[in-house]
């Protein structure tokens, strides 16, 4: 990844709209009749994502949207399967929504398939993947993907929970994971409100979720929290932005994961080319549809932050 | 695209097949060539002289930047020769033509205040005549400062505005001055300043050029078939000149709607300039800077201002030889750390600006030749910064130094040589960088080693044959070195005794450098990066034929076909791997071809032209979107693609003194690509979702837009509708004691046409609606000049 024009050109379009803006320029609306239907399928495997570490693969198949309501139709009755390397597969059954997807627009617009952690425990980082679904009523979506390789925390040097000095900035460190395209560092920061409402500092959402990124298989820091909520800095106070680029604020606690993705994973998080009607994803899946075959390995920790000793609650995170 | 042979010997019957239609050889006529300076030595250019007998119009020729004028095949006999210019005045002499003598003249022009509206409108098409009669495969038009002005514009002025009205010259966006030339993208245009690139003319993303009309002289656009000595770019060359004035005190000055700016000009003093090894030393020097931030203020902080300065110093010696010196500096700044937080929370500093400068020095030689030395810097650059956030760096820079030398000759009358070499060190430096992480990251250097050579042999008003051949060098660091040979042929053959001519030309262009600006967008930066390991060189054939020639004293026509073919374009990879530094710019070709008309009418009480451009141009690219491995290609009209472009450019008089000008643009819809459906878009979430999706519009605070993807059809295969608008503009010069005041009014879109800039697709909404944005509305804008 060179030169990517990505930054400066999001905002030259907020800057052509902010002109367009200025001069008035709508056009009257026009009433659409026709909308395509296409099947969509993410499906991900996530090696030591859940919450206990286990592993995940989960698929959320669901439609463009239905004549304009606000929701699509699920799609039941779909075969998922994924097979790996010396012929093991797994078959994604049929579940309840919520292990698929934790916010959505309408309920009911889409139809969850999952399987159970103790097949998932089968997938191993560097592991091959292949995908296929076979869609209610005929069609077929199919997709590869290679797991990123395997990666381990340096610091922290442990997994589990570790304190940090209130307001000093921690170097996270880890090792390589082999075929990850980017890492997706993300943590949710804890205790904000109380530790910064003393200075005149609004929080408006706490916990607070930021994102990061480390971008190539060779990108192995980040710098603890500063370095989190680079997509955020539009919409986040300035003053807790500023606020975070000096460390924790004593007494506040964050969760950290880093996720190491494979190339489909980004591709279809990190969109395509520009244009005005939507988000552009490009996608893994090839067939009667679109969608995305995305894997990922993930290492969670916990930050403390305290000025005092606190016994029992971890060691020094960077120790 | 390679020559089709049998595309070249179709094109030399046709030539063949109008050699009856030659004129008659005077097998005893002999020439009358010279120079002419004015009073302090200084050569003047763009004179018209007049050879006549008896009252009757024999030859007409223009002087060049060098006072060098030339008449060949003139019949034996007696003649008057008559010359003048604007600010000079007139004279005439008597000349002498004996078999096969050439009569060689200096000549003076003595400097008169006084215009004389007779000797503008002559000059005009004594230029016009000469470059039909001079120029072989090549394709030029000119703007004037006449017409510049009269042409309706955004606030002002504007010469690259100007440039769209041209024939071939399509232009996708009334937000963008940026243009395309015949199928070519708009970073193969070479934008030269007095002979020096600027990278990135553009004020306010693209809305209004860097060029400040007050210093114009002229700008001359080569659309197509342009010798040897031009390189760089392969679709178009802008040439702009500055006006150096003719040594006289004066004041230019202009308040628009945009900015307002101020030209000086003037002269060394006769002591001074002695002093300094000149006859004659003169200079113009302007500013000019936008005054929003400044009226607004006492409302509120408005963030953004545009300023430029720009300069031009001319000087001859005693023995003739001339020096110029050309400096242009200018800056956008959006300066969003002064706002109030709650209005714009985040702190951002936006600059964007070029900086360019050269010297040129020139000694004519007898007989019309000249040997010529330049060096040359320019440079354009961006830098984005958040002064609370020192992890993050924007910026784009390029950069290059150029020695160049150029060598032409008339070894006979009817022979013209020119050769030259030229040594250009590139450099470009981008980097996009937060929280820690390289999003992306290029530099490198490069120097281009040039010499080309050209010939070109004339039978007045029978043949001109043009051959020549230029070889590029292009060493980048990191990149493996190339070598390039471009030749370059043209014939033109004239007939119905000279008044028109049919043309030919063919070869090829080679380019170094890319901007990766994203031509989908109205406004942006150009992002410039060179050919090298990254991004291979531009290599395009064209050939081009045509038919053009005069209808009468006053009217002439131009018929012009060309096929272009452009290896190695460029454009992002939007799927580029995080792991291969390389793989982030995707190489591709390009195709075009087509026709562009022209009928001018120069003189009368309406004058102007209709230009009609008929093109169809295709990019093929690997299809980065589609799933499928390996990548296929895609073939797609770029947003370019405008089939059919007409161009109604009017310069008319209107009751009470006022001058009219009327531009009426009609074009077929530009290519883009339909929203087919929506569909929900989700990202996993593991810190607090244990890996489960997440509706993006969930947080979102938008609206909901942001929580939708799109599926979209193949790429270009719609076109909006067509665009068309109407623009009208009116001044008028009135004439104080103490010099002229002309007030203008512009009035674009005049019956306020919604042509269409975005459309949005939204099948989120109930029932889903198509809504968008559209150009310019209705948009008046006033202002004023003064000269003194």
């Amino acid at each position: 990844m060179g030169v990517s024009s990505r930054p400066p050109r999001s905002a030259a379009f907020a800057l052509a709209l902010l002109a367009v803006g200025l001069s008035g320029c709508s056009l009257e609306e026009i009433t659409l009749v026709e909308s395509e239907d296409v099947v969509v399928a993410e499906v991900y495997v996530q090696v030591a994502a859940g919450g206990s570490g286990e592993n995940r693969a989960t698929a959320w198949l669901h439609r463009t949207l239905d004549g304009g309501a606000p929701s699509s139709r699920p799609v039941p009755g779909a075969d998922v399967l994924v097979t790996g390397p010396g012929g093991f597969s797994l078959e994604l059954a049929s579940a309840p929504d919520e292990i698929c997807v934790s916010a959505l627009p309408v309920q009911g617009t889409g139809s969850c398939y999952a399987t159970t952690a103790e097949f998932a425990a089968r997938i191993r980082p560097g592991d091959v993947l292949h995908l296929e679904i076979a869609l209610p009523g005929g069609g077929l979506l199919r997709g590869t993907s290679t797991v990123p390789g395997d990666f381990r925390l340096l610091t922290p040097g442990q997994p589990g929970r570790c304190v940090v000095e209130p307001l000093t900035p921690l170097e996270v460190r880890w090792t390589r994971s082999v075929g990850a395209w980017v890492y997706i560092n993300e943590t949710l920061v804890a205790g904000l409100r109380a530790a910064l409402t003393p200075q005149g500092i609004t929080v408006e959402r706490d916990p607070l979720y930021l994102l990061g990124l480390s971008v190539s298989a060779a990108d192995t820091t980040i710098v603890f929290p500063g370095e989190f909520g680079v997509f955020n800095r539009f919409e986040l106070d300035q003053g807790v932005a500023l606020a975070l680029q000096r460390g924790l604020p004593d007494a506040t606690s964050a969760e950290v994961v880093i996720t190491a993705a494979d190339r489909n994973y980004v591709n279809w998080v990190r969109g395509g080319n520009f244009n005005p009607s939507g988000q552009v994803k490009i996608p893994s899946l090839h067939g009667d549809g679109t969608g995305v075959f995305g894997t990922s390995v993930s290492r969670r920790f916990e930050v403390v932050s305290s000025a005092e000793p606190a016994p029992g609650v971890g060691p020094r995170c960077d120790g | 695209m390679r020559f089709n042979g049998s595309l070249l010997a179709a094109l030399a019957a046709l030539l063949l097949a109008h050699a009856g239609w030659a004129a008659p050889v005077h097998g005893q006529a002999g020439s009358v060539q010279g120079r002419i300076r004015d009073d302090e030595g200084a050569a003047v250019y763009g004179v018209q002289l007049r050879l006549t007998q008896a009252g009757s119009l024999v030859r007409i020729a223009e002087s060049d930047r060098l006072g060098f004028f030339a008449m060949a095949d003139v019949p034996v006999g007696a003649y008057t020769l008559s010359f003048g210019r604007i600010g000079y005045g007139e004279s005439s002499r008597a000349v002498g033509v004996g078999p096969g003598e050439a009569v060689e003249v200096e000549l003076v022009l003595a400097r008169r205040p006084v215009e004389l509206e007779g000797i503008v409108v002559g000059a005009e098409r004594s230029r016009e005549r000469v470059r039909f009669e001079e120029t072989g495969g090549a394709t030029v038009r000119e703007l004037r400062l006449a017409d510049l002005k009269r042409i309706p514009g955004v606030a002002e002025a504007d010469p690259l505005r100007a440039v769209e009205v041209l024939p071939g010259v399509v232009s996708t966006s009334d937000f963008s001055a940026a243009f395309h030339v015949r199928g070519g993208s708009q970073d193969q245009n070479l934008i030269l300043l007095d002979g020096v690139p600027v990278f990135s003319p553009f004020h306010l993303g693209g809305l209004f050029s860097v060029f400040n009309a007050d210093m114009l002289d002229r700008a001359e656009l080569l659309s197509g078939g342009f010798p040897a000595e031009y390189g760089e770019r392969v679709s178009s060359v802008l040439s702009v000149e500055s006006d150096p004035g003719d040594g006289r005190f004066a004041v230019d000055g202009g308040v628009s709607v945009l900015a307002s700016r101020v030209a000086v000009s003037g002269g060394v003093p006769q002591g001074v300039a002695r002093a300094l090894g000149h006859s004659n030393l003169r200079w113009r020097a302007s500013a000019r800077r936008s005054y929003f931030d400044w009226l607004l203020k006492p409302a509120f902080e408005f963030p953004y201002h545009l300023q430029d300065f720009q300069g031009v110093m001319e000087g001859w010696t005693r023995g003739g030889d001339r020096i110029r010196v050309t400096a242009y500096t200018g800056d956008d700044v959006l300066d969003l750390t002064r706002l109030d937080a709650e209005d714009f929370p985040l702190r951002v500093d936006w600059n964007w600006g070029n900086d360019v400068a050269g010297i040129q020095w020139t000694r004519p030689r007898r007989g019309g030749g000249s040997l010529e030395a330049r060096v040359s810097a320019s440079a354009f650059g961006t830098g984005l910064t958040f002064p609370d956030f020192g992890d993050t760096d924007f910026r784009s820079r390029i950069s290059q130094v150029q020695g160049r030398l150029d060598w032409e000759g008339r070894p006979t009358p009817t022979l013209r040589l020119r050769s030259g070499a030229s040594a250009v060190h590139l450099g470009y430096d981008n980097l996009a960088r937060s929280g820690g992480t390289d999003f992306g990251r290029g530099r490198g250097t490069g120097d281009l080693l040039s010499a080309y050579g050209q010939a070109a042999w004339s039978r007045p008003r029978a043949w001109l044959l043009e051959a020549g051949i230029r070889a590029d060098r292009w060493l980048p660091d990191p990149g493996p070195a190339v070598l390039h040979l471009s030749p370059r042929l043209a014939a033109k053959r004239f007939f119905a005794g000279g008044e028109g001519a049919v043309k030919v030309a063919a070869g090829r262009y080679t380019q170094y450098l890319h901007s990766l600006r994203d031509e989908d967008l109205p406004l942006g930066l150009d992002v410039w990066v060179l050919a090298g390991e990254r991004a291979p060189a531009v290599v395009s054939d064209q050939v081009q034929v045509g038919v053009e020639g005069y209808l009468g004293e006053d009217w002439f026509a131009s018929l012009e076909g060309y096929v272009r073919g452009f290896d190695g374009v460029v454009t992002f990879n939007p799927a580029d791997d995080p792991n291969d530094p390389l793989d982030d710019i995707l190489s591709g070709t390009g195709r075009s071809w087509g026709a562009d008309l022209l009928v001018r009418r120069d003189g009368g009480r309406v004058s102007g032209w209709l230009a009609l451009s008929f093109l169809k141009a295709r990019r093929t690219f690997p299809d980065m979107l589609s799933p499928e491995v390996p990548v296929p290609h895609v073939t797609y009209p770029p947003i370019f693609d405008r089939r059919l472009d007409v161009d109604l450019v009017l310069r008319y008089p209107l009751p009470g003194g006022w001058e009219g000008g009327l531009r009426w643009n009609v074009g077929t819809g530009t290519p883009y690509t339909r929203a087919l459906g929506a569909y929900a878009a989700y990202t996993p979430r593991v810190v607090d979702g244990n890996g489960r999706l997440e509706w993006d519009g969930a947080r979102d605070d938008t609206d909901g837009l942001g929580g939708y993807a799109v599926v979209l059809q193949r790429r270009n295969a719609s076109r909006y509708p067509t665009y068309h608008r109407l623009d009208v503009s009116a001044r008028k010069t009135l004439t104080r004691r103490w010099g002229t005041l002309t007030p203008y009014v512009d009035v674009l879109n005049t019956y306020n046409r919604r042509n269409v800039l975005f459309y949005f697709f939204e099948y989120s909404e109930e029932p889903p609606v198509r809504s968008g944005i559209s150009m310019f509305p209705f948009l008046p804008t006033v202002g004023v000049e003064v000269r003194f």
